[in-house]
C-alpha cells in the first residue's frame, strides 16, 4: 500500500511534523505531493509559521521551494510570489502578517517552485485549511515546523505523518526509543466517557484548570501562574476529585505535585498529545506512581517515515533500521523515504 | 472651536466617540481627523445634522439596504498607499492588484445598494461604480474577484506562454519515452519523476546502470545510488529553451504590471474620489447609527447665547449605570447668557449634570445627536471645564494653584462666546478667600458673552443677575429609614430646580456623614456647633 493510500481519502487535512531538524520531513512531504499528483488529487499546501521576527527571515529564506502540480492551491507570503516562480493566481489575501509580507492563498497555474508559507497560531491554521478546501483542495498537507507540532493536534489536522531518523540520535535504538516516546505521548488514550470530555473540553476552551468531581460538579482553581500550578491544585484535591482538567501543557512538575496529593484515584486529563511535555523517565515513574493520564482529542498518526542518514556525516543500515522501527511500532506503517519509490510500498 | 485637552478629558469626549464605529479603514481614518464646527461653520453643521437625521429614518425604513452596505464595507481594507504610490509612477505587484480588484469591486456592490437608498445622496457621498478600473483588472470580464497577470494583457505574454507549454509538453514526451526505453532495456520499474534508487548491495546491478548511457547517476548516499533518465542532446536543448522563454516572460510580465500601473493610475483620482466618498458615507451612517444607540435627538442650533437642555442623559454614566440595572435620572436646564450658580446635597450629581451640559454642548459641535428629549444651543468659540480636584504634579502645583492656571487661561478667552463650567470653585483653598475670590470670578464673568455655570458649597454668591440652580437631593427623605449608604443614590433626587428668592446653600453634609456611618459623637458635637 502506498503511502498516498493511507492518507485519502480517510484524512482530508494532514500534518506532517519532524521529531528533529533534517528527520526527512520535506522529502516525506515531497513524496506525497507526488503521489497525490499521481492519483489526481488536488491538494493544498500551507506551512507553520514560526514565531520571532529575525528567525523568521533566516529560516524562511533556507526553506527550499516545493515543487508542484498546476492547480494546487497553496497558502504563500506576499513576498514569496516572484516572476522567476511558477505563476500564482491570488485567490484571497489575508490580514496575517509576517516578515515576508502578508499571508496569501492562490492556486499555482503552471506546473513549478513555490514557497510555502502560513500563519503561526494553530486555529489561523485551521482556518485557512478550510479556506483552501473552499477553493478546490481535496487535501490539505500542513508542512509543521519542528518547534511547532501542534499542527499535529486533533483540532487543526485530521492525521499526522511523523517524520524520524538518524539526526535524532547516535544509535539506531535511541532514534527507535526516542520516536517511541512521542508515538507514545501522542497515542495517550482518549477519556472513555463521553460526558467527561464534554466538561473538560469546556473547562480547556475557557482555558482555566477544573476538577471533575464524583458527581461531575466543577471545582475550578485559580492558576493565574501557571508554572507552580502544581501545589494550587494539589491543595484543591478532595476525596471526590475524580479528574484534573489542564488547559494549558502537562509538565512533570505539576503531575508530581498532583500525584504526590492526590486523595483519591483521579485521571489526568490534556486536551491533546502536543500539550504533554514530559521526559521519558519521568513520564515511567509518574506511570509507576499510578499516573493516570488521558486526553480529550485523540491524535490519529497516519505514518511514520524514517531516514536512516544524518547530516553530521553517520548512517544506520537502512534495511534493518526499517525492520527494528516496524517491529518496535507494528501497528503503525513505517516508510524509508530515502528509498525513493520501494520505501513506500508497505 | 477651543476644547483644551484636559476639559476633552474631563468631558469624557473621547468615550462618546469611541463609542462611533466606523467599519472601514477610511472611515476610522476620517473619524480621527474630525474636529468640531466652528460658529463659523453652522451652515455646515446644520446640513450634517440634516443628514444624520435623513440616514436615521432611512435606517428605520430600509434596514436590509443597510445591513447590505456595512457587510460590503467589512471587506475593505487600506490599500490607499498602493493607489498614491502606483500615481507617482511606482509597479503595483500581483497581490496588491489583487486588493485593487476586490476594492474596486466592493465599491460596485456599495454604489448598487446605495441607489436603493430612498435619497438623493450628495455627490460627496456617492461611491461610482468605476467600470474602466474594473476592465483593466478583469480583462477578460469573467467577474471572479481572483487575480492573475492574464495571458490576454499582452500578445507577447501569451505567445511566450504558449511556446513554454508546448515545449515542456515536448520535454515530458521525450523523458517519458527515455524511461519507457530504460525501462524495456534493464527490465526495471523508473518512478513517475523518471528516478531510481538502488542500494549499493546490487553492486552488479549499480555497474550495469552505470554504463547505461540513458541513465546518469543523480544522487548518491552510503547505501545506495539514485539514477535519472539521461537528457539527450535535443532534450538538453529543448530545456535550455525553456528557460530562456522563462526568462522571457518574466521579464513580459513586469512590463505588463508596469502598464498596468500606468493605465490604474490614469484613473488614480477616481479611485481616491471614491474611497473619499466611502469614508464620509461610512462615518455618517456610524453617526446615525449612534444616535439610535443613544436614543438621541437631533440638536436645534440657537442664534442666541442659550443652552436649554430638556431630561439629558449623560451617555457614559447611563451605561455604567445600565450595567447595574438601575437608570439615569435626566437633567433639563434652561440657561442664557450669564452665570448661573447650581448648589445642593454632596452626592447629588452636582458635578454629573455639570459635565452632561458641556458633553452634549460639545456633540452638538461634533455634528452628533445628544441624549437628550430636546436640545436647543449655540455654537461656542469654547467650552472650558474646570473640575478642581486636580493636582498637577508635573508643574509642583497645588489642588488651588492648577485650579486657578486653568480659570486664568479661561479668562484669557472669555470675550470669545464660551461655555464655562466650574466645579465647587476655590475649593481648595481657605473658605474666607475661596468665597471672595468666586464672588470676584463671577462678578467678572457675568459681563462676557460666555453661559458660566459654577457649582459650589459657599453661601452668599447667589445674587441678583445669577441664577440659582439646586439640586432636589434627599429632601423628604425618612434618614432613619435609609441606614445603608449604598442606597443614597436611589432615594437621591437628582433634579435641577431652579431657585428664587434668596434661600442659603442646603446642609446635608451630616446627613450624609451619618448615613455612611461616621462616628455619632463627632456629629453631635458638630451640630451643636452649628446651633451655637
Amino acid at each position: 500500500m502506498k503511502l498516498i493510500d493511507l492518507i485519502y481519502p480517510k484524512n482530508r487535512i494532514v500534518s506532517i511534523v519532524g521529531t528533529c531538524k533534517n528527520a526527512g520531513k520535506t522529502v516525506t512531504l515531497n513524496e506525497i505531493i507526488l503521489q497525490a499528483g499521481e492519483k489526481g488529487i488536488p491538494i493544498g499546501l500551507i506551512s507553520t509559521g514560526r514565531d520571532g521576527e529575525r528567525r523568521d527571515v533566516l529560516t524562511e529564506t533556507e526553506k527550499p521551494p516545493v515543487f508542484v502540480r498546476k492547480g494546487t492551491i497553496i497558502t504563500t507570503v506576499e513576498n514569496a510570489i516572484k516572476p522567476e516562480h511558477a505563476g500564482i493566481e491570488i485567490y484571497s489575501v489575508t490580514d496575517y502578517n509576517t516578515p515576508m509580507g502578508r499571508v496569501v492563498i492562490g492556486r499555482v497555474v503552471e506546473d513549478g517552485y513555490v514557497e510555502i508559507s502560513g500563519p503561526y497560531s494553530s486555529r489561523t491554521i485551521k482556518a485557512m485549511c478550510e479556506e483552501m478546501m473552499s477553493f478546490g483542495a481535496e487535501l490539505v498537507l500542513i508542512d509543521g515546523s519542528l518547534d511547532r507540532r501542534a499542527s499535529a493536534a486533533p483540532f487543526v489536522s485530521d492525521g499526522t505523518i511523523l517524520a524520524t531518523g538518524a539526526a535524532l540520535a547516535r544509535s539506531q535504538e535511541l532514534v527507535i526509543d526516542k520516536t517511541l516516546h512521542i508515538i507514545n505521548t501522542y497515542s495517550i488514550p482518549q477519556a472513555e466517557r463521553g460526558e467527561i470530555r464534554d466538561l473538560a473540553e469546556g473547562i480547556i476552551e475557557e482555558g482555566k484548570t477544573g476538577l471533575i468531581n464524583e458527581d461531575l460538579s466543577i471545582t475550578y482553581v485559580d492558576t493565574l501562574t501557571s508554572l507552580r500550578s502544581g501545589s494550587l491544585i494539589a491543595q484543591a484535591l478532595t476525596e471526590d476529585t475524580r479528574y484534573v482538567v489542564l488547559s494549558g501543557s502537562a509538565t512533570a512538575d505539576t503531575l508530581k505535585d498532583i500525584m504526590q496529593n492526590a486523595k483519591s484515584e483521579i485521571t489526568i486529563l490534556v486536551k491533546d498529545g502536543t500539550r504533554i511535555f514530559i521526559p521519558q523517565r519521568e513520564l515511567h515513574l509518574l506511570q509507576k506512581m499510578g499516573l493516570k493520564l488521558n486526553v480529550v482529542d485523540a491524535i490519529n498518526i497516519i505514518a511514520v517515515t524514517i531516514n536512516p542518514y544524518s547530516p553530521e556525516g553517520y548512517y544506520f543500515d537502512s534495511a534493518a533500521f526499517l525492520e527494528n522501527m516496524r517491529r518496535a511500532i507494528p501497528d503503525i506503517p513505517v516508510y524509508d523515504v530515502m528509498q525513493g519509490g520501494n520505501g513506500y510500498e508497505y | 472651536m477651543n476644547i483644551n485637552n484636559r476639559t476633552y478629558k474631563i468631558l469624557d469626549i473621547d468615550r462618546v466617540l469611541s463609542d462611533l464605529h466606523p467599519i472601514t479603514p477610511f472611515g476610522i481614518k476620517l473619524k480621527s481627523l474630525m474636529k468640531p464646527y466652528t460658529r463659523a461653520e453652522e451652515v455646515e453643521l446644520k446640513e450634517e445634522l440634516d443628514r444624520v437625521e435623513k440616514i436615521r429614518e432611512l435606517v428605520d425604513t430600509q434596514r436590509a439596504v443597510f445591513v447590505e452596505i456595512r457587510t460590503h464595507m467589512r471587506g475593505i481594507k487600506d490599500i490607499r498607499k498602493s493607489v498614491e504610490r502606483c500615481m507617482e509612477g511606482g509597479v503595483l505587484n500581483s497581490v496588491e492588484f489583487f486588493e485593487l480588484k476586490n476594492l474596486i469591486s466592493i465599491m460596485r456592490s456599495i454604489s448598487q445598494s446605495q441607489s436603493a437608498l430612498h435619497w438623493k445622496i450628495p455627490e460627496k457621498y456617492k461611491v461610482h461604480v468605476l467600470e474602466e478600473v474594473e476592465k483593466l483588472l478583469d480583462p477578460e470580464s469573467c467577474g471572479l474577484k481572483t487575480f492573475y497577470i492574464y495571458d490576454c494583457y499582452s500578445e507577447a505574454l501569451r505567445n511566450l506562454r504558449a511556446e513554454r507549454t508546448k515545449a515542456e509538453h515536448l520535454l515530458e514526451e521525450m523523458r517519458q519515452k527515455k524511461a519507457r526505453d530504460v525501462e524495456s532495456e534493464t527490465g526495471l520499474k523508473l518512478r513517475s519523476t523518471g528516478d531510481i534508487t538502488i542500494s549499493r548491495n546490487q553492486a552488479d546491478l549499480i555497474k550495469k546502470l552505470i554504463d547505461c548511457p540513458k541513465l546518469q547517476v543523480f544522487s548518491e548516499t552510503y547505501i545506495n545510488v539514485t539514477f535519472k533518465v539521461r537528457p539527450d542532446e535535443s532534450m538538453a536543448q529543448l530545456m535550455q529553451e525553456i528557460e530562456n522563454l522563462k526568462e522571457k516572460e518574466a521579464l513580459e510580465e513586469m512590463k505588463v504590471l508596469e502598464e498596468l500601473s500606468q493605465k490604474v493610475a490614469s484613473q488614480g483620482q477616481a479611485i481616491l474620489r471614491n474611497i473619499d466618498a466611502i469614508a464620509h458615507f461610512d462615518l455618517l451612517v456610524a453617526k446615525a447609527y449612534l444616535a439610535i444607540a443613544m436614543n438621541a435627538v437631533k440638536p436645534i442650533i440657537s442664534k442666541g447665547i442659550c443652552c436649554t437642555i430638556k431630561n439629558g442623559r449623560h451617555p457614559v454614566v447611563e451605561a455604567g449605570l445600565k450595567k447595574k440595572g438601575k437608570d439615569f435620572t435626566p437633567i433639563s436646564v434652561n440657561l442664557q447668557r450669564g452665570v448661573a450658580v447650581i448648589t445642593g446635597a454632596n452626592m447629588g450629581g452636582k458635578t454629573v449634570s455639570l459635565k452632561l451640559i458641556g458633553l452634549l454642548a460639545a456633540m452638538v459641535q461634533y455634528g452628533l445627536f445628544v441624549p437628550a428629549g430636546y436640545m436647543e444651543a449655540s455654537l461656542w468659540d469654547f467650552i472650558f471645564i474646570s473640575a478642581g480636584d486636580e493636582q498637577s504634579l508635573d508643574s509642583g502645583l497645588s489642588t488651588f494653584g492648577a485650579e486657578m492656571q486653568g480659570i486664568k487661561e479661561m479668562l484669557d478667552m472669555c470675550n470669545q462666546r464660551g461655555l464655562i463650567l466650574i466645579d465647587e470653585l476655590a475649593r481648595g483653598t481657605n473658605p474666607r478667600e475661596g468665597y471672595a475670590i468666586s464672588y470676584g470670578i463671577i462678578s467678572y464673568l457675568m459681563e462676557k458673552p460666555c453661559i458660566t455655570i459654577i457649582t459650589t458649597h459657599f453661601d452668599g454668591l447667589v445674587r441678583e443677575g445669577v441664577k440659582h440652580l439646586q439640586v432636589k437631593g434627599l429632601r423628604n427623605v425618612d434618614y432613619e429609614k435609609l441606614g445603608d449608604p449604598d442606597v443614597i443614590s436611589q432615594y437621591m433626587d437628582y433634579t435641577l430646580i431652579e431657585i428664587v428668592g434668596n434661600t442659603g446653600v442646603p446642609k446635608d453634609a451630616i446627613n450624609i456623614s451619618r448615613l455612611i456611618g461616621v462616628p455619632e459623637e463627632i456629629l453631635k458635637e458638630a451640630e451643636s456647633i452649628l446651633e451655637n
